[in-house]
């Protein structure tokens, strides 16, 4: 009964579905069960006091001594470390090992691993692992390019959080590494433009429409300068929003030029405007001069008519004097006007 | 000013009066040298650290440009010196950190004593009848295998705090420091050091020093020590009865003892 036993469980041992391995602490192979051997493509005997290294592949070598040799001496186990054997052949297998020391009678210890083979999901593995250095290499080409743009450019989470800005971000506002919070940036927006801004930036990720504002923003030196800030949405193919690019383009000179053009047309108006009193005033005194030289012959002229008036005159003489009346009383009062504007002019 | 102790998790034990400043290799952190340590806490000031990317070092500090070259963690180890005063110390570095040490004596060499290199090596890399260790595609399957393990590292710590229920001090410390470790800078350092040549200096080290050589070695080949004590005044060689590359966690009194003799 106690060898059927033994049989069993060294038939177990022999072909257990993992590659069982055991070796002393210098790494010297003590035994091996006949799966690993199989994998190995070699015999028991011709495996025995060989380094454990030796089956490895050669990146696993350098890993086990720098890496998990250090890790098995300070916790006297490891577990679920990828390595790849290197078999007769000198084909390379991939492997998930746990090695644990155990002490034995005479007071020593030996490692004893398990060892499973992990081709298949390997190949997934390392596709993953393709596909995430993909992707890190393409973040890396769109933070160089990002880093190329002269703007101030950042992306956003879909909430809203800053979570990239390019290095004229960094520059722009001395910020090193992961300064750039909201509030952080919040504090470099001038105190006029940050209520309208955070208003509108808040309104865009509820609405998740682009947005354009303007407002002005303080440099490291402590300057504010206008800025043109837009937000643009990243959706995905079922149109979810991912993420937003954001960018702030330097409008200081635009604004400077539209200041200075606004200026020189005041200056302009102002100009024309005193040019305009000048004649005015000019005007205003020619006809404020000339209204007495012209009324006083037309006063004469009005007072030789009352004197004329109570002559007696035929029907004839007497309808072209009231004519003439008439257009000496008109001539007065269009004098009277004229001098009366003068008078009431600024 | 950056805060230098806490940007490289400092630690100062011991109440010697020499200084003895431990530097770990890659792939570790000062935890590497708790076997050793409390053999000399006794008689010197132990001071450990880890270098920025490991253990519980600050990583906002990693600077990609400054440590793109063993001369910027050569010079993390002298700014520890000045901010700590000291002069006359004992270094131990573990592999790379042997010839960070000596780019750091090189730069101040009265910062030092002795410089004790265990595993060194100044270039990892075969170069015209140079032999590192490595050819230049196995940087690459290092990485890869660092890539596909770093979830690996991090289920192992974490089971650390379980599997050391009577230690949970140690087994929350090693979990914290290999949890913390960001993956890109562990394999921007393992570029760094295996793109390492620091041949042409080793002419310049004027501090004495001893190479602590194990057996089969791969990343550091007998050859390799040899290498440095032929092209490094006052260099002396120790091979160790120890194998592999990490002969002071899986051979710590042999360390020790060799550590004894090349101080007395």
């Amino acid at each position: 009964m106690q060898e059927t036993s033994f049989t069993r469980e060294s038939f177990y041992y022999q072909q257990a579905p993992c590659g069982l391995i055991s070796f002393q602490p210098d790494g010297s192979i003590v035994t091996c069960n006949q799966t690993m051997l199989k994998w190995l493509k070699i015999g028991h005997d011709d495996l025995l006091n060989r380094s454990i290294t030796s089956i490895l592949s050669k990146g696993a070598k350098f890993y086990y001594q720098m890496i998990m040799l250090p890790l098995l001496n300070m916790q006297r186990f490891v577990n679920e470390v990828n390595l790849d054997f290197r078999n007769a052949d000198n084909d390379t297998f991939s492997c998930l090992v746990n090695v644990v020391y155990v002490g034995n009678p005479d007071g020593t210890e030996s490692a004893h691993a398990s060892v499973l083979k992990i081709d298949d999901r390997k190949k997934y593995e390392v596709e993953l692992r393709n596909q995430k250095n993909f992707a890190n290499e393409q973040k890396k080409r769109f933070q160089s390019l990002a880093n190329f743009i002269p703007h101030l450019i950042f992306t956003t989470s879909r909430e809203g959080k800053v979570d990239f800005v390019n290095q004229q971000v960094l520059t722009y506002f001395n910020f090193v590494k992961d300064d750039y919070v909201f509030d952080k940036i919040v504090e470099n927006i001038h105190p006029d433009d940050r209520r309208n801004a955070i208003a509108k930036w808040m309104g865009t990720f509820k609405s998740e429409k682009e947005l354009e504002l303007v407002a002005r923003l303080r440099n490291s030196p402590g300057n504010y300068e206008w800025f043109l800030v837009r937000l643009i949405p990243y959706q995905d193919d079922a149109g979810e929003v991912k993420m937003w690019f954001g960018s702030c383009t330097n409008i200081q000179k635009q604004k400077a030029d539209e200041w200075n053009a606004l200026n020189k047309l005041n200056t302009r108006l102002e100009q024309a405007g005193e040019i305009i009193l000048k004649k005015s005033n000019a005007l205003r005194e020619i006809a404020f001069e000339q209204s007495h030289p012209v009324r006083m012959p037309l006063t004469n002229i009005l007072g030789l008519l009352s004197i004329i008036e109570t002559m007696d005159m035929n029907d004839e003489i007497r309808s072209l004097f009231g004519l003439l009346n008439q257009s000496a009383t008109q001539l007065d009062d269009v004098i009277r006007k004229i001098v009366q504007k003068t008078v009431e002019a600024p | 000013m950056q805060d230098i102790l806490r940007r490289n998790n400092v630690k100062v034990i011991g109440h010697g009066k020499p200084f003895m400043i431990f530097a770990h290799g890659f792939g570790c952190d000062q935890n590497t040298w708790r076997h050793i340590v409390p053999a000399f806490e006794k008689d010197y000031t132990i001071v450990l650290f880890d270098y920025v990317g490991a253990g519980n070092s600050d990583l906002t500090a990693y600077d990609e440009m400054r440590y793109s070259n063993l001369n910027g963690y050569a010079e993390d180890v002298l700014e520890i010196c000045r901010e700590l005063k000291i002069n006359d110390a004992i270094f131990v570095g573990h592999s790379v950190s042997s010839m960070i040490g000596t780019l750091a004596a090189i730069a101040e060499p009265t910062f030092f004593s002795k410089l004790l290199f265990v595993s060194p090596s100044p270039c990892y890399k075969n170069d015209n009848g140079y032999s590192g260790g490595m050819e230049s595609n196995d940087l690459e399957d290092l990485l890869e295998v660092m890539d596909s393990n770093y979830l690996g590292w991090s289920q192992s710590m974490a089971s650390v705090v379980m599997g050391n229920a009577d230690k949970p001090e140690l087994g929350q410390a090693l979990a914290n420091s290999f949890c913390s470790t960001d993956p890109e800078i562990a394999k921007q350092f393992a570029r760094v050091t295996f793109m390492s040549d620091t041949r042409s200096q080793l002419q310049n080290l004027t501090v004495e020093s001893r190479t602590l050589q194990c057996v089969e070695d791969p990343l550091a080949p007998t050859e390799v020590g040899a290498y440095i004590q032929e092209h490094t005044p006052e260099n002396s060689m120790v091979i160790l009865s120890a194998t592999g590359h990490c002969p002071h966690l899986s051979s710590p009194m042999e360390i020790i003892k060799q550590l004894e003799v090349f101080l007395n």
